[in-house]
């Protein structure tokens, strides 16, 4: 459990806090500039905001996410629109699921992403789950991993090129 | 639709920042190249077309099929811890 966050940086990083004057049903997805206020599992945590210039494909206009964990130990998050409340997407780090997977991710990308060239920056990726009845009938978007920038947040769909890779890939452990 | 004409080499130009060369025709294949801003994302029609239908269903699942797969992930890894 521990050796997982040194692997995968979890950007949804909950930093416990209760404004006073707000109830928990009010802080739903209320936002301050960089962080926004979510009931996470069964707090309220202070999240930051991931920004996706690019929208996601099949919801050009979400830019802004949140990242938040379902259980304690990042393997399972969900990305939740802050302009839609209707909208989230469950999404896994594809380290834990599919350790050997590199994707590579084209100049142009990076480049949006800051991902470029800076080593310091380890940008965490994260599968799209389409969620199942049952654990073995979930699958994940290989072909199209999300891509977040850990230190500034910023975040795109990469639509990769190769592609060999899944759309529907088994969520196997 | 508008369509033309182009030799191996040739190119279009769509609006003022955007350009189409036709790189090399080989039976029943195009190569083309395309020069385009970076905010001008470019993809192969039928693997966007693909990601947005994954998109669609992969949205907002119900909260209880969330909560049992959240359920069914946990007990898999106490059962098997990760190795890394």
């Amino acid at each position: 459990m521990t050796t997982l966050t040194a692997t995968a940086p979890v950007v949804a990083t909950p930093v416990p806090m209760t404004p006073p004057g707000l109830t928990t049903a009010a802080m739903m997805n209320v936002r301050e500039g960089e962080r926004v206020h979510v009931t996470a599992m069964t707090e309220t945590d202070v999240l930051p905001v991931v920004e996706m210039p690019d929208g996601l494909p099949g919801f050009p206009d979400l830019h802004s996410f949140v990242l938040v964990p379902l259980e304690e130990s990042g393997l399972i998050q969900e990305l939740r629109s802050l302009e839609d409340d209707a909208v989230r997407f469950v999404v896994v780090p594809s380290v834990v699921f599919y350790p050997d997977y590199a994707p590579e991710i084209d100049d142009v990308t990076a480049d949006k992403l800051g991902l470029s060239e800076d080593a310091d920056t380890d940008p965490l990726v994260l599968l799209v789950v389409t969620v199942g009845d049952t654990l073995a009938e979930s699958t994940v978007n290989l072909l199209a991993p999300v891509v977040i920038n850990s230190s500034t947040r910023v975040a795109a769909q990469v639509v990769l090129d190769d592609t060999s890779l899944a759309l529907r890939a088994p969520l196997s452990l | 639709m508008l369509v033309l004409s182009r030799r191996i080499g040739e190119s279009v130009v769509v609006g003022t920042d955007v350009v189409v060369t036709i790189l090399e025709v080989r039976g029943d294949i195009v190569r083309v190249g395309i020069e385009a801003p970076r905010d001008v994302p470019v993809h192969r029609k039928e693997v966007f077309e693909a990601i947005e239908a994954a998109n669609r269903d992969a949205a907002s699942p119900e909260a209880d099929a969330v909560a049992a797969l959240t359920a069914a992930l946990v007990a898999h890894k106490r059962a098997e811890p990760p190795t890394v």
